[in-house]
């Protein structure tokens, strides 16, 4: 995929003849890349490889993925906000930021001859200060609708334009309040995501219930049925031949026959119980019957299944066994022994829908479904990725807000807020630590800045009217990007992961300190091979 | 009965090279004139499909794996769509970040153009190809491609060089993507007869192949016939300085433990498996180049040494790929594997050089050299105590004998008596191996040898790959090839050479093993389960 080419590792060495250097421009390198991704006006990137693959993100975790870094500092940010986003799905491109603007600010009193471990002392002790601020503005929620919406919302708009956020938005929340039990996080395997590349549409739906990429493999199969009992199974229903026909040792054709068909009077002893109890079941009844099998099911058993009005899909997906259950209720089988109606599970409705060589089948209309999924359509790969890639933050922003039990207000609000905090309690400290204090309290107000500019305004100017108004103001203070004003962000439901500022603040600070202090490592390191 | 399908795998860079040839000699054959006579059923190994814009396609049934940057003009998916930039997303500020275009070797830009018609062009194919893809005729199916992006092809500091690290990565996002991969194509068969598998045994592909084996013998009944692959050369074979030197015994030592590794647990998931390299060794170095009469191929051309190989998986593979579905891969493997003695040898014989005016029973009876050579890694494969599958193609039955009235001294070779090119062939082996159980499959079709395969042969071939008795030149269009699959007793000496050498590597200097959490302990454990493998052929068997 396309190679953002960052830095050239020697001639950054050449150049820079100290660690700290070197490591400041990795990290200013790679912040530069990154900057113009943040917040919903940030920009799009489209990585075209050479030959011609097309990568669309705005999302700082795929694209450090796309990239390739070869400089090692940088790799380390890049591992570290990869790590953010292993553990909370958002906030990379944060993370670079900030690193980057950590280093940027010690460096000034770096270069005026602080040392760095001074710094880094400080940096600690604001870290623990910034948390204590971030305790005091969460906003407690429940698990409403409402409250869900805003959270999903604000992360969603940030990687795909409004009028798809709108809906994605919508079918994320629905999908994890569908599935989940009271009192616990959603697992969110139970959510798949299905991808339908469709020439002309754009769309989205939660389908509650299961959609699989195949469908029925004989031509007399039902394309549609309501009313169906759900056969869940593993069980092979496919003639496999283990008699061997030998190069060697010639059987004779009679003898091979016999073997055949006791091989394959096995098989349909199976297919006989299945459409048995089919019978049993359906006959004289509106009602139909439909075997998922996580094995094969070979033509002759197809045949069986479709003179019976039985469709019959066969190789699916060993977690959807386990969504199917969970949709339609019944009890995945091993084995056709004990087979009854209390195995089976239920769906209201079941069809077939074909695109060009790809067959789906819906499986919806479940009783209680605790299983669905979100089909998502789109024009092309590409696109199919990107939207993929959104609906996987939407959900597993909805999901931090559940386990919080609360959120934060974004916009900024948190960094103008923290940035006046801090430099009131850098007074109240004594010592040369208070520089390294009155560093990380600038570094934050990266956030606010680059928002600004990213939508147009001077960073400088929108810092002064934000602090101004965060002074005046009980709340927490934002940035609305739509007309450059200080705005409280919930008011228009601008709202972050708690969890995920809290473990920027933690991995920021400690990436940061560690980048400072190999630097003194290796001075000594240095100074000892010339002594 | 219905097509016996079998879904391919490929994984690492070498064993694309083989598999593009491969699948070059696939395509090139189709007849699409409905004249030819063809004998083998193309459905085995190709799918019919239809693009989003409903065009029907016909592609190889086939998952591949390689790294990041390793595909240079190739789309990742595949070449029959085109990815289209359009995007009804609207979003204010798209900033678009092009990579540049590598240009297209000749051959590319003329198949772009003309289609299949350019083949009679002379092409410099030793020069230009620097990746498979430089002379992949086919184009592939959405799902083939499977890039590794955590890795970069090329790059020397942060390399997939050893088992653990493929192992690994099929635990995450990638393995995931592939099974899922695996199972659709499996879910369209009717009526699979199972899995090839391709792969590097010598870096982390080696990893990534054996935890994709055993997920196989996990999840389908199937055959799983495996070629653990060799290269025929590394970059950096020819040190120069001892720094040079000291670096490259590293990754030999490396490259052993990985093809250990593989070996060990292919006996352990895998149903059949040959290991395969065109050099005479394989470990520590890849050895000299093994010895085909008639072809002068550069070892240090991945193009030219992974043709080889390409021609005899076509060749040994025609048997359970015949229109009759009367072999299936099963077959071949229960032949093949008693004992427990799951691995083989394979060997080629290419070109058959028979001279165009000599029969195949005074060639036969006069040849005082094999009619084939190993292709399996320090292995020497003996002249008796062997089971043995052997396809012989292009070898025209008029070439047989001499016709009764002009038979002369043929009548005197007990061989006269052979009806037919199957029948002689027969009474060959078991008249050259002692104690032996040998099969022999007869096809009609020779092997094809359309650009852009290599043009490594002698100019003292006719058309058809015989030896010619004047002095006209002719360029080679087919050859006469014969390949087999060895089994025996002889086979143990190669797992003793194997284990003699892994046994003297001092594993705890190998840190990169360490890094990923082998140990000391379990290296030995896989020496001792190798030793115990090669228990399996030491017994004497009485036929
Ligand atoms: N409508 C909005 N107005 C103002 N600020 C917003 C708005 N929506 C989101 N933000 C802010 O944008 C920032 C998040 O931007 P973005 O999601 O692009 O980057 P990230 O979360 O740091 O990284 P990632 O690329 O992993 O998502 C947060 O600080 C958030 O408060
Ligand atoms: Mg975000």
């Amino acid at each position: 995929m396309a190679a953002i080419s960052l830095l050239n590792p020697k001639a950054e060495l050449a150049r820079a003849s100290q660690a700290l250097a070197v490591n400041i421009s990795a990290a200013k390198g790679i912040q530069d890349v990154m900057r113009t991704n943040l917040g919903p006006k940030g920009t799009m990137k489209m990585l075209v490889s050479g030959a011609g693959d097309i990568k669309i993100t705005k999302d700082g975790n795929v694209l450090l993925h796309e990239m390739q870094i070869q400089h090692p500092t940088a790799s380390l940010i890049a591992r570290a906000s990869t790590a953010q986003d292993d553990a909370t799905g958002d906030g990379t491109t944060s993370t670079v930021l900030l690193i980057g603007e950590l280093l940027k600010q010690a460096d000034i009193y770096i270069s005026e001859g602080l040392h760095p471990r001074i710094l880094t002392e400080g940096f600690d002790i604001a870290r623990g200060k910034a948390l204590e601020i971030l305790e005091s503005i969460k906003i407690p929620i429940e698990v409403k609708r409402s409250d869900l919406l805003d959270v999903a919302r604000t992360s969603l708009k940030t990687k795909v334009h409004a009028s798809l956020a709108e809906v994605l938005t919508e079918a994320c929340v629905d999908a994890v309040l569908t599935i989940r039990t009271p009192d616990k996080p959603a697992d969110l395997h139970m959510v798949e995501i299905m991808e339908m590349q469709h020439k002309t549409a754009t769309e989205t739906a939660l389908v509650k219930g299961v959609v699989m990429d195949h469908g029925a493999r004989h031509p007399d199969m039902p394309k549609r049925v309501e009313n169906a009992y759900i056969l869940t199974c593993n069980i092979s229903l496919e003639y496999e031949k283990t008699e061997v026909n030998s190069g060697f040792f010639y059987k004779s054709a009679e003898d091979r026959e016999k073997l055949i068909a006791a091989e394959r009077d096995f098989i349909d002893q199976r297919v006989k119980a299945i459409v048995e109890l089919k019978k049993k079941l359906c006959d004289g009844t509106d009602k139909n019957f439909v075997v998922i099998n996580q094995k094969g099911i070979d033509p002759l058993s197809l045949d069986a299944f479709a003179k019976e009005g039985i469709i019959g899909l066969r190789r699916a997906k060993r977690r959807n066994m386990e969504r199917l259950a969970l949709a339609c209720g019944g009890v995945a089988m091993n084995s056709v022994d004990g087979l009854s109606e209390e195995c089976l599970g239920y769906a209201g409705l079941v069809y077939e829908h074909i695109l060009g060589e790809e067959k789906f089948t819906f499986v919806e209309n479940c009783k209680n479904p605790q299983s669905v999924t979100i089909l998502i359509k789109g024009p092309n790969k590409h696109t199919l990725a990107q939207i993929k890639d959104a609906v996987r933050d939407g959900l597993r922003a909805i999901n931090n807000a559940i386990e919080d039990k609360c959120v934060i207000p974004g916009a900024g609000a948190f960094e103008i807020k923290a940035n006046t905090e801090i430099l009131k309690f850098k007074d109240t400290v004594k010592g040369k630590a208070r520089l390294g204090i009155q560093a990380y309290a600038e570094a934050l107000l990266i956030i606010p800045k680059t928002l600004a500019i990213n939508s147009g305004y001077d960073a400088q100017d929108t810092i002064v009217k934000l602090q101004e108004e965060s002074r005046l103001s009980p709340d927490p203070i934002g940035l609305d990007l739509s007309t450059g004003e200080a705005i409280k962000p919930t008011d228009l439901g601008i709202i972050d992961n708690y969890v995920v500022k809290k473990q920027i603040i933690n991995s920021c600070s400690v990436i940061a300190s560690n980048l400072l202090l190999v630097d003194e490592i290796m001075r000594a390191g240095m100074s000892s091979l010339k002594g | 009965m219905s097509t016996r399908e079998i879904l391919t795998l490929q994984f690492g860079h070498y064993a694309n090279y083989v598999g593009a040839h491969f699948w070059n000699l696939q395509e090139l054959s189709f007849d699409y004139t409905g004249i030819v006579k063809t004998e083998v059923n193309h459905d085995i190994l190709y799918r019919e499909g239809q693009t989003a814009n409903g065009e029907v396609t016909y592609t190889p049934r086939l998952l591949l794996a390689d790294l990041k940057g390793s595909l240079k003009t190739l789309p990742e998916s595949g070449g029959l769509t085109s990815a289209g930039e359009d995007n009804d997303l609207t979003w204010d500020n798209i900033e678009k970040i092009e990579e540049p275009t590598p240009p297209k070797n000749e051959y590319l830009t003329d198949i772009d153009s003309q289609g299949p018609s350019v083949l009679k062009k002379e092409y410099n194919f030793e020069q230009d190809v620097k990746t498979w893809t430089d002379y992949l005729y086919p184009r592939l199916h959405e799902r083939t491609i499977n890039i590794v992006k955590e890795y970069v092809h090329g790059d020397d500091t942060e390399s997939m060089d050893v088992y653990h690290t493929g192992k690994s990565l099929w635990k995450q996002d990638f393995g995931d993507a592939f099974s899922d991969n695996i199972r659709r194509y499996v879910e369209e068969c009717d009526s699979m007869q199972g899995f090839q598998v391709n792969f590097d045994c010598v870096d982390g592909f080696s990893g990534l192949a054996l935890s994709c084996i055993e997920h196989l013998s996990d999840e389908y009944t199937k055959s799983i016939l495996a070629y653990p692959i060799i290269p025929s050369h590394f970059p950096d074979n020819n040190p120069t300085t001892q720094e040079e030197r000291d670096k490259s015994n590293l990754k030999d030592s490396i490259r052993l433990v990985n093809t250990l590794l593989s070996i060990q647990e292919l006996s352990e998931h895998a149903t059949l498996f040959v290991p395969l390299c065109t050099g005479d060794k394989g470990w520590r170095k890849p050895g000299n180049p093994r010895k085909f009469d008639y072809i002068n191929y550069n070892p240090e051309l991945y193009y030219h040494s992974s043709a080889l190989l390409a021609s005899a998986m076509d060749t040994l593979s025609q048997k359970y790929r015949h229109k009759s579905n009367i072999f299936t891969m099963s077959d071949i493997c229960a032949d093949l594997t008693g004992y427990g003695r799951k691995m083989a040898s394979a060997s080629l014989g290419m070109p058959l050089p028979l001279n165009e005016s000599q029969y195949l029973i005074d060639y036969l009876n006069t040849t005082t050299k094999p009619i084939y050579s190993s292709i399996t890694p320090s292995c020497k494969i003996a002249t008796d105590k062997l089971f043995q599958l052997i396809t012989v193609r292009g070898v025209p039955e008029s070439y047989l004998k001499a016709p009764l009235k002009e038979a002369k001294d043929q009548m005197n070779i007990p061989a006269y008596r052979c009806n037919n090119v199957k029948e002689m062939f027969e009474l060959y082996f078991q008249a050259n191996n002692f104690l032996s159980a040998t099969n022999v499959t007869i096809c009609e079709k020779p092997l094809e040898v359309k650009t852009p395969y290599p043009r490594f042969f002698s100019n003292e071939l006719n058309k058809y790959g015989f030896v010619r008795s004047d002095a006209s030149q002719e360029k080679v269009e087919s050859c006469a090839v014969v390949a087999g699959y060895h089994n025996g007793n002889f086979l143990s000496d190669m797992i003793e050479k194997l284990h003699r050498e892994t046994s003297r590597i001092k594993f705890s200097k190998l840190h990169k093993f360490n890094q990923e959490g082998f140990e000391s302990a379990e290296y030995s454990e896989t020496l001792d389960k190798l030793a115990e493998f090669k228990d399996n052929y030491e017994d004497d068997f009485e036929l």
